[in-house]
């Protein structure tokens, strides 16, 4: 299988709608804030952000380039190597591992669903997959769960969370079964685009 | 302070094994996808922690510590879980939101709940990705597979809890 074409530079503005929605949250929850509880709590409320922001940026700064260098040594066509040739509760824990390790967004994993749930991959392990991406993909962690929750409680909600994949992709299995042809991306990714 | 020594430790040493393979992949990583990423992260993350600042400061703590609260049980476990389905975003809003339940006083199983049912439901990437590309008869599938993986992932942080 080729490789999926690097497509996964989102363009996005600066200033588009979500920072604008995003800032009149901010105004307007202020404003109600200095309204109703008065000056000394919205600036005690500002101070703790200020402290929470500087403990969070050069943690979110140092997580963000362990994403990028992970995602320049950890060749694409990997883990659709694993994913496709295992099946049975090895390839749950295959898949399981698989997801954890992929790093970047929905724009990378999902195309490589589709691609392998139509070459034929077992649906329980691409259940797994997209369950262990987004319950413990190690990408989001570094990322945002570190410097947001701190390492006790990252550590201790991964930990929790590693039997997940595995139970979603048992309970999958004995559900109706699914024909992968039918995905509307099957077609399209045939024809050779995204 | 331990997890801002780790992350940085793993960046240098992936750096450096990437400088060494390739400065065009350095070059890659830190100024395509690293500097991306933060091109729409960092200005958007301080807003989003005021506004969830400000909001935590309205809220009725009491009410909300009451619903979502170490000693809420299941049924704080199930609210968690419901709030955590229906954030329509990414990252750049839930940890917000996480830390403000948690300022709210959320105990750890219904942080957890929030969390995992967030990361599992995500309706803003299944509408935007995972129901164009694979389509319902997949997404139902997974969905129904998914529905008790908060309360599980819950049950064992209230052991966890219980143990420590």
């Amino acid at each position: 299988m080729a490789s999926p074409e690097p497509t996964h530079f989102v363009r996005r503005r600066l200033f588009d709608t979500s920072f604008v929605l995003f800032l009149a949250l901010a105004a307007g929850s202020g404003a109600a804030v200095w309204w109703l509880k008065g000056e000394e709590v919205f600036w005690r409320s500002l101070e703790g952000d200020a402290t929470l922001f500087a403990r969070i940026l050069p943690q979110m700064i140092g997580g963000l380039l362990v994403g990028g260098f992970v995602q320049v040594l950890v060749p694409r066509d990997l883990v659709s190597r694993w994913l496709g040739r295992e099946s049975g509760f090895r390839g749950i824990a295959i898949a399981t591992l698989a997801g954890a390790i992929t790093p970047g967004g929905p724009i990378i994993s999902f195309p490589l669903v589709v691609a392998l749930g139509a070459a034929g991959a077992d649906i329980g392990a691409l259940v797994a997959y997209v369950t262990a991406w987004s319950a413990i993909g190690l990408n989001r962690i570094i990322i945002w769960e570190l410097p947001f929750m701190g390492s006790e409680f990252a550590l201790w909600r991964f930990l929790v969370s590693l039997p997940l994949p595995v139970v979603a992709a048992l309970i999958v299995r004995r559900l109706p079964v699914f024909d992968f042809a039918t995905a509307p991306g099957a077609g399209r990714r045939r024809a050779g685009g995204e | 302070m331990e997890s801002l020594i780790f992350v940085w430790s793993v960046a240098i040493v992936l750096g450096f094994i990437t400088w060494r393979r390739s400065t065009f992949r350095f070059r890659e990583a830190t100024l395509g996808y690293a500097w991306q990423q933060a091109f729409v992260v960092l200005p958007r993350m301080p807003i989003a922690l005021v506004a969830a600042g400000f909001i935590t400061e309205l809220l009725p703590q009491e009410t909300i510590s009451g619903m979502i609260g170490a000693d809420s049980g299941w049924t704080g476990v199930l609210i968690a879980t419901a709030l955590g389905a229906i954030i329509p975003s990414g990252p750049i809003i839930s940890f917000p939101i996480a830390i403000a339940l948690y300022d709210l006083g959320a105990g750890l199983p219904q942080l957890v709940a929030f969390l995992t049912a967030w990361s599992v439901f995500a309706v803003h990437r299944l509408l935007m990705w995972e129901v164009p590309l694979m389509g319902w008869g997949f997404c139902w599938r997974r969905l129904a597979s998914s529905l008790p993986l908060p309360f599980i992932a819950a049950g064992l942080a209230a052991l966890v809890a219980a143990v420590r």
